[in-house]
């Protein structure tokens, strides 16, 4: 029987694929990740937030993204509980991101001895785009109304104070998407409100104009920004712990396209692969 | 070609057309702010059906009229909804030109809550509309008997089944379903956590495989320009994660060797590289978006969209 | 139907065994919420074996997940409390208008009642527009503020060689995305060249970040695979 060449190779990468990621999530090797100075920023913003105001921390993600904003998400919101801050998770783009967020925190805040409602509150999902960011600014309360458990936001006592975004000492965008330039043109841009960023790798690389012209204070660039915030943190959660296997993808990924290079290359050489010759255009 | 005499004549009608309307709308918003009061029992309702009622009467008038008079209808409208925020920001937030206001104040700035949440409905409304959209198409998929028409039937069951449960948990979470020890918040839990949470991600992980064929099959390194794009992404791949870390941490973490770290490569090439490659293409995308919104806003956009017949 | 409704059978079957046995031997996790996401998460990934019924059905499943949680989320989190408690607990009558406006784009199922649905849809084009007239002040006059840096430096070697790379690097990379006006100088030809080059790390960044983001998703379901399913270190 004749074997499906085309068929099977692309089956055996994914199964090397598979394969060097989970020796690394069953054999534990610690690793150590260099906090690069982004992650350092929006750390040392956190920190910085006066108690008279509030974090904003904007899950815009929905559960294609958990791998990444999930770790994000998690660091940030336990930083939050450990400083004592108080937060609020908002949301405008995906619907399940308040409820992700609002799982996350209620498995967090006990060891800290927080309590929703008194530390912090779930705002909840609001479409509406920039439009609705536009009016949030101005009047919160009018904006957002209710929590996610149905109750007005100016009942909870974390909520003292909160009117405009000029009572938000911080905003953490979580999200997949391009909404960061939502809050940077009409929150950041009007109100001067700082603006944190945690996306995903693939918005990263589009973070940095923003960053280097000071409109955001710090970015967290996907899993390895999540595993650096928790580097700053001292505590091993699942950004670490996935970090050796992110490294073994990566160097296969890497090895992957040097072989096929290669092979590439030798075919051309016997002249049984069509391709140009290496110049410059 | 108009003469300069004539385009004088027609710039005063519209000077003294604007002046006009602006009288007109202070008077309207000042006369008509008494009914714009909260009511209650029979006279909310008769508010509400007189709104309907005058609404439908619109729509009915409007559509009597020709196609041009859609059109003009849809154009002014895009024109005033987006002259709206234009003012906002542009007028001064206090000044003599709002002699008619109090505290001279901008008289577009107290309307920004209410327009914010107002599009905060409407588009609720729309959302709706992709989920009506969703189940008419699986619909005539199901009556049509197409196939797969199975995987319709699927959906439709899956629907259902979180919608109901997410509405019924929100009312009473603790309610048993159907004389059993189970409640509704723990179908609803096994629904959200352990099945529409681990299909999404896993659908997006899929993506990952086929990210390792495309590096071993397509990334083919023809020209110097796409090794430069290789050895970036070779940097920023290894520079992120720990193994990159580890091949340099011989190096000093401070002096000019520092530089040749993995990690400050990888930051390098992110901060400045590829942060002013982005930064002239982020430069592109503001003047194009601003290109798009006037000509959106003044109606100097065409296409298929906009020169449809109505 | 016919064909496929034995061998799912029999597979549902050997699948059905496997799990027994596996919870008996204390090999998977005993927990349904556990099993749920591992059989929805083994479903998605038949796929990388070959397009099979098993894919398509839990798509759809999740499709329509997707689609009554986002119903249900507008409905309790959106409509409710921002629209019928104004309108019908609060007394403020003129909410209807925002229902009737947002009927307006249903209207796109009708040839003939289409025209409302362009007008409500050039309502929000237009706020739209006039949004992105405020943004392109508020967005890009900071970004233009910061992309003047200086070029030289008080101490050796007396140059900025970060701004000076950047200088370069946004020049040349503008330069080459003139497509107004033909490029017939030399030195603009060859900044176009330049700027292209240096384009191209710019995309073997975002290439680079892209590989990672998403390795990190297929790492967090095989974590969950090994470690929640599985058990391979035990209970936890």
């Amino acid at each position: 029987m004749k074997l499906d060449w085309q068929f099977w190779s692309r089956r055996l990468i994914w199964l090397a694929l598979a394969i060097a990621t989970a020796v690394f999530l069953l054999v534990k090797v610690h690793a150590r990740m260099y906090v690069s100075r982004p992650a350092l920023d929006l750390y040392r913003a956190v920190e910085a937030v006066p108690p008279d105001k509030i974090i904003v921390i904007s899950c815009n993600w929905e559960m294609g993204t958990y791998g990444e904003n999930g770790p994000q998400t998690e660091a940030l919101i336990r930083q939050c509980l450990k400083l004592g801050k108080r937060f609020a998770i908002f949301g405008w783009t995906w619907p399940p991101g308040p409820m992700l967020g609002q799982q996350i925190a209620e498995r967090l805040q006990r060891p800290y001895h927080r309590r929703y409602g008194r530390d912090w509150v779930n705002w909840g999902f609001n479409t509406g785009g920039s439009p609705m960011i536009r009016g949030w600014a101005k009047n919160i309360p009018g904006t957002i109304k209710e929590d996610i458990f149905h109750k007005p936001i100016m009942s909870y006592p974390v909520m003292k104070g909160v009117n405009t975004a000029r009572d938000v000492g911080l905003i953490i965008d979580i999200t997949p998407s391009n909404t960061l330039i939502t809050w940077i043109e009409f929150v950041y841009g009007i109100y001067r409100t700082p603006i944190g960023y945690a996306c995903t790798g693939v918005m990263a690389p589009e973070a940095f104009p923003y960053y280097d012209a000071h409109q955001i204070v710090g970015v967290l660039k996907g899993l390895a920004g999540a595993a650096e915030y928790e580097q700053l943190l001292g505590y091993r959660g699942d950004a670490l712990k996935r970090m050796p296997a992110q490294s073994s993808a990566h160097a296969l990924i890497i090895a992957l396209i040097v072989l096929g290079n290669v092979i590439y290359l030798r075919a051309r050489r016997r002249g049984q692969a069509p391709g140009a010759r290496l110049t410059t255009t | 070609m108009m003469r300069t005499r004539q385009w004088a004549i027609v710039l005063g009608i519209y000077i003294v057309a604007g002046l006009v309307g602006a009288v007109a709308l202070w008077w309207l918003t000042h006369a008509l702010t008494p009914i714009f009061r909260p009511l209650k029992g029979a006279n909310l309702w008769a508010a509400v059906g007189g709104s309907v009622a005058f609404w439908i009467g619109l729509m009915a008038l409007l559509h009597r009229m020709p196609a041009s008079v859609k059109k003009r209808v849809a154009v002014v409208v895009t024109f005033v909804s987006g002259l709206f925020y234009v003012l906002e920001f542009y007028l001064p937030k206090k000044s003599g030109i709002f002699f008619w206001r109090t505290h001279h104040t901008n008289p577009f700035s107290p309307m920004l809550d209410t327009v914010g949440v107002a599009t905060l409905v409407i588009t609720g409304f729309t959302l709706l509309l992709a989920t009506f959209n969703l189940c008419l198409v699986h619909g005539k998929n199901i009556a049509a008997r197409r196939t797969g028409y199975y995987n319709s039937v699927a959906f439709y069951l899956a629907f259902f089944a979180m919608a109901t449960f997410g509405l019924w948990q929100n009312h009473a979470p603790t309610s048993k379903l159907f004389a059993s020890k189970v409640t509704v918040a723990q179908v609803y839990g096994y629904l959200f956590n352990s099945t529409y949470v681990p299909l999404g991600s896993t659908l997006f992980s899929v993506l990952a495989f086929y990210m390792a064929t495309a590096a071993f099959r397509a990334f083919r390194v023809r020209t110097a320009e796409a090794g430069f794009m290789m050895v970036a992404a070779f940097i920023c791949m290894m520079g992120q994660v720990p193994l990159g870390m580890w091949l340099t941490h011989t190096l000093p973490l401070h002096g000019p060797l520092s530089h040749l770290r993995m990690e400050s490569m990888a930051n390098w090439v992110l901060g400045v590289f590829s942060m002013a490659g982005l930064r002239a293409v982020t430069f592109g995308i503001f003047v194009g978006a601003l290109a798009m919104s006037l000509r959106i806003w003044l109606n100097l956009e065409r296409g298929a969209f906009f020169e449809q017949e109505l | 139907m016919r064909s496929v409704a034995p061998r799912l059978v029999i597979w549902l079957g050997a699948f059905a065994l496997a799990a027994y046995l596996g919870i008996r031997f204390h090999v998977f996790a005993p927990t349904l919420g556990i099993w749920l996401a591992a059989i929805a998460t083994l479903a998605i990934y038949s796929i990388l074996y070959r397009e099979n019924v098993v894919f398509r059905l839990f798509e759809h499943i999740f499709i329509g997940l997707a689609a009554g949680y986002s119903l249900y989320t507008v409905v309790v989190q959106v409509l409710i409390p921002k629209w019928f408690t104004p309108l019908f607990k609060e007394g403020c009558w003129y909410w209807i208008f925002a229902f009737l406006v947002g009927t307006m784009f249903y209207s796109v199922y009708s040839k003939r009642w289409s025209w409302m649905n362009r007008v409500a849809v050039g309502f929000f084009m237009g706020l739209s527009a006039g949004l992105g007239i405020v943004g392109f002040v508020t967005g890009l006059a900071p970004q233009l503020m910061a992309s003047f840096k200086p070029l030289w430096a008080q101490r050796p070697p007396y140059v900025e060689f970060n701004n000076v790379v950047f200088f370069i690097t946004l020049v040349t990379v503008m330069s080459y995305f003139f497509f107004s006006f033909e490029q017939r100088h030399p030195a603009v030809r060859g900044s176009a060249r330049l700027g292209r080059w240096l384009l191209m790390i710019a995309f073997g960044a975002i290439f680079g970040n892209t590989v990672m983001a998403r390795m990190s998703l297929l790492i967090d379901r095989l974590q969950f695979l090994l470690l929640q399913w599985l058990q391979v270190f035990g209970k936890g």
